[in-house]
């Protein structure tokens, strides 16, 4: 198993150092991701997966923010310990990202069939007519209609769920597509454009054998696309495991409570009030060396709030940082 | 039952420049063209369907804070939607709207206490109640400390600012409400105590909400009726359990169907309704939904299908079933 | 995900006492070492207006005829003394009262008319804001020293017109400032809220947008002060402003032009007091900026 990882993180620590206080946005966090597959990262705002898709594309905005300690091993390398020029040739070729608003991670001015086609200039050192020929294979890569004519468009022109299209195209251009870290990647689109992006990316996943860190609070897109889940709130990672697992046994209180809330969840086809989670994500500035989740869990004892919890296997690669974990009885 | 509210025929036309240097006038964007309902005493009307359906735009001109195109809004017994500002103002406390964004629509340089009152205070309501009392008592139904009064709204979560927000549409004693994607910019745990509140209120004061939003299962829970919209017309409306039981339109279907299920297991091969939604502006000709629909037919290319009743209180506009 | 964010919203610390933006930027500005330099700079300048007539040795219009050949640092005259035997110090000391008065009133003048009419402009929009733009890009085509003195050669050359004429010749920035964050503003959802609540046009345009569209306006009006005096300067200079024997700083640098190369005490003290003066001004500006630009800050 273990040589089978692309990517894995030990001990990461990122804070942001603001004028109220030093914010630990992610605590201790280990993370791992297999070749071609997909491993969900989910929790609320504020709970630090985003920070840690910046951390592992080093571009965590220093300052206020800064890289504690920890290790980002990209098949056995330390992304942490590269220089700069390493990184740049890692970003956008090994690893790619996607994010929630396309339009701010495209370039107004140039027609979209010129951004993919540089990708192609720069690595490849093709002309640019062979990397215009080979944008427009892209575009039809991702499905989109009439490809030779869209490559003349502008970014403005086109719809949210084309442009996440050009997103993962420019994301699938390079030529070692590793992993793509998935940013919220359909949190602003329709229901029905985010079924259409969900399905291209999981089909273009299992003709690439590329790996995909998706980050996301909803666990619907996480049921659909995961086979790995872990779940983190406030900094920490609470809970991971199986996408079966997690689902159906869930064992960390914030995980059960997550499934809960969630309008779909079958137990409230007919019944009425929700089983919400009490409170407000906590304040990180306040935040002790205990369980973040103490202040709004139910079965929170004194020890919850004095130490964070050891972490507790349940088998199958399933692990929970919870003190009772196992020894709750979820109603 | 008694209905609360009639919408007849509605519509709203917005003007859009068009682009280009060359190119002069307008086009007409149809956001909300020709829709008619009713709303019931007490009961939760959910308005569901995707950007650019008109469903924001509809909320809006019910309450009269966009003027209508066309049509009538009756609120019992007359129609508001021709009314003046000044007429308008008596039924303004009755109607009242909870918005999206907990973080744009409370004004950043007030305090709590402030933005409690001034509704009270421009609706000349400071001689009926003690003012203090009634923050009080706002911040205690929608579960606030009361301590919290002081404070100004950058300085709470955008679940406490969306009850400041509920606290503020209540103020007025309402009957009817507008809840234009209420929860949707609000995280699962909080969207979830948000909606608890919600139907709490509605339970504890009998309030009519019509609840607009983009989340499928979110309407399905909190709603008693449900209208589906797709480029400014209603395509089906039901009652909650019927549209559950059998959705007929293929939008409807196709909405669901698109729905992520938070059962792992049911990653099955989904019908996938292709393409994107087409610009309001210049919707397609006959059926709106024509061009993705996997049931089309040459009918449904030429005419628009009428709302028809197909059982009783579910009405669905599409040739399948005319 | 902005971290900075996160502590913003969710603070549920009970005791904590009510924050106030305004008290939260002042918070800021404080840590702004610049910013806090310039208003030390005004704070002085403010403290030698106020008590000139304590503070200052002599008289500002007393003449020495002995005095009269321009004496150079000689006791008493600390900074020496001009062509008719007058002590600098003093002028400079009496000239803090008049170039401060004159900086704050001109500015009131275009920051009160200024964003009244963008206020109007932005919010109501129609014929009043067509016409008002019309007038302000007319306005805006005059290179502006042209303009303030049309306007002071109409008003007839005194120091209170000169004060009137740099505020109407500012007015336009102003009001393009202001009719800009106004149209922005009013497109917050926070407007429509209070609209659907029932706040009426007057309330909602001076109660609820109005604050939220002086940021942009205070950083203005601060770099404005510093303006308005050299503006001042250059018009009594130009024999427009000030008139003799007035011990304005622009005219005692005008009134010893001639003695520049044998007595530069007579010009260059004056004109270290409008260069801190300005200085000041435009520190604490850029600091006010720095705090209220939401891009700089998140």
């Amino acid at each position: 198993m273990e040589n089978n990882r692309f990517l894995e993180i030990k001990g990461l620590n990122v804070s942001f150092y603001t004028q109220k206080g030093v914010v630990p946005a992610v605590r201790e966090l280990d993370l791992w991701i297999n070749k071609g597959e997909t491993l969900a990262l989910v929790g609320e705002s504020g709970c630090g997966k985003s920070v840690t898709a910046s951390a592992i594309m080093r571009l965590v905005p220093a300052p206020p923010g800064k890289i504690e300690s920890g290790e980002i091993l990209l098949d056995g390398k330390d992304l942490l310990r590269l220089t700069e020029k390493e990184m740049q040739s890692i970003r956008g070729d090994r690893i790619s990202m996607i994010f929630q608003e396309p339009m701010t991670s495209l370039n107004p001015v140039f027609r979209i069939g010129e951004q993919i086609a540089e990708v192609f200039i720069t690595h490849y050192s093709m002309d640019k007519k062979e990397a215009l020929a080979k944008a427009v294979e892209m575009l039809d890569m991702v499905k989109i209609p009439a490809p030779e004519k869209r490559v003349r468009d502008y970014p403005h022109q086109l719809s949210g769920g084309m442009r996440q299209r050009v997103m993962i195209a420019m994301a699938l251009s390079s030529p070692n597509p590793g992993l793509m870290i998935a940013d919220e990647p359909t949190t602003a689109l329709d229901v029905t454009i985010q079924a259409q992006i969900l399905d291209l990316m999981r089909e273009l996943q299992k003709s690439i054998q590329m790996s995909l860190l998706l980050i996301t609070h909803d666990m619907g897109v996480v049921a659909e696309m995961a086979n790995r889940v872990a779940v983190m709130y406030a900094g920490r990672k609470v809970e991971a495991g199986d996408v079966y697992d997690i689902f159906e046994n869930p064992m960390h209180p914030y995980t059960v409570g997550l499934l809960n809330s969630m309008p779909s969840n079958e137990k409230y086809r007919h019944a009425g009030r929700l089983e919400a989670i009490e409170g407000n994500v906590p304040n990180l500035l306040e935040i002790g060396s205990g369980c973040p989740f103490e202040s709004r869990c139910r079965y929170a004892k004194p020890v919850c709030r004095e130490k964070f919890p050891d972490v507790k296997e349940a088998g199958n690669g399933h692990s929970v940082w919870c003190h009772f974990a196992g020894d709750i009885k979820f109603i | 039952m008694e209905k609360i509210l009639e919408v007849k025929n509605l519509k709203k036309h917005f003007e859009i420049k068009k682009e280009g240097m060359r190119s002069s006038g307008y086009h007409i964007l149809k956001a909300v063209d020709g829709v008619s309902f009713d709303v019931y005493k007490g009961e939760t009307l959910g308005i569901v369907g995707e950007s650019g359906c008109g469903k924001s735009t509809l909320g809006k001109t019910l309450l009269n804070l966009q003027r209508k195109t066309e049509g009538e809004v009756i609120f019992e017994g007359k129609d508001i939607s021709s009314l003046s500002d000044r007429e308008m103002k008596a039924y303004r406390r009755r109607m009242q709207m909870i918005f999206q964004d907990p973080f744009s629509s409370l004004n950043p340089r007030k305090k709590i206490s402030y933005l409690l009152t001034q509704p009270m205070r421009v609706n000349g309501l400071d001689k009926e109640f003690d003012l203090d009392e009634r923050v009080d008592m706002l911040l205690d139904v929608v579960g606030l400390d009361r301590r919290y009064r002081n404070r100004y709204p950058h300085q709470f979560s955008g679940g406490q600012r969306q009850r400041i927000g509920i606290a503020r549409a209540l103020s007025l004693r309402p009957e009817f409400i507008v809840c234009d994607e209420a929860v949707s910019a609000l995280d699962v745990s909080v969207q979830a105590q948000i909606l608890n509140l919600l139907m709490d209120l509605q339970q504890k004061y009998g309030f009519t909400y019509v609840f607009i939003a983009h989340d499928l299962a979110v309407v399905e829970l909190i709603s008693d009726r449900i209208i589906v919209m797709y480029l400014g017309r209603i395509v089906e409306e039901a009652s909650k359990a019927e549209l559950i039981g059998s959705r007929l339109h293929p939008y409807t279907k196709a909405l669901f169907e698109a729905f992520p299920d938070i059962n792992p297991r049911n990653k099955r091969e989904k019908k996938i309704v292709v393409g994107d939604v087409p610009s309001p502006i210049n919707p397609p000709q006959g059926c709106h939904f024509n061009p993705r629909c996997p049931n089309a037919m040459p009918r449904c290319r030429e005419e628009y299908p009428p709302l028809k009743e197909i059982a009783p209180g579910h009405k669905v506009s599409c040739w399948l079933y005319g | 995900m902005n971290p900075i964010k996160i502590f913003k919203a969710g603070n549920d610390a009970e005791s904590r006492a009510a924050e106030s933006i305004w008290y939260e930027n002042w918070l800021l500005l404080k840590k702004n070492r610049s910013a806090m330099f310039g208003l030390y700079i005004i704070i002085f300048f403010l403290f030698l207006a106020v008590f000139a007539s304590i503070v200052a040795p002599f008289d500002p219009y007393l003449q020495n005829i002995d005095l009269r050949k321009m004496t150079y640092f000689s006791w008493p005259y600390i900074l020496g003394t001009d062509d008719f035997g007058r002590d600098i110090l003093s002028r400079i000391i009496y000239g803090s009262r008049i170039s401060l008065v004159i900086g704050f009133f001109a500015v009131s003048i275009s920051l009160v008319f200024g964003s009244l009419i963008g206020l109007i402009s932005g919010f109501y929009g129609g014929w009043f804001d067509r016409i008002a733009m019309r007038v302000i890009d007319i306005m805006l085509a005059f290179p502006y020293i042209l303009l303030t003195i049309v306007i002071v050669a109409l008003l007839g050359p005194t120091l209170l017109n000169a004060m009137i004429a740099i505020g109407i010749a500012r007015l336009p920035q102003y009001t393009r400032i202001m009719r800009a964050s106004v149209l922005a503003e009013k497109e917050a959802e926070y407007v429509e809220a209070e609209r659907s609540l029932g706040v009426g046009n007057m309330e909602l345009m001076f109660m609820s947008i109005l604050p939220n569209c002086l940021a942009p306006i205070i950083v203005q009006a601060t770099l404005g002060v510093g303006s308005a005096i050299i503006e001042s300067a250059a018009l009594s200079f130009l024999g427009l402003g000030a008139q003799p024997p007035t011990p304005e700083w622009g005219l005692m640098i005008a009134s010893a032009r001639e003695f520049v190369s044998n007595a530069w005490w007579i010009v260059t003290f004056p004109g270290i007091a409008i260069v801190l003066v300005v200085l000041g001004f435009n520190l604490l500006g850029d600091g006010i900026r720095d705090v209220l630009d939401p891009r700089l800050k998140d």
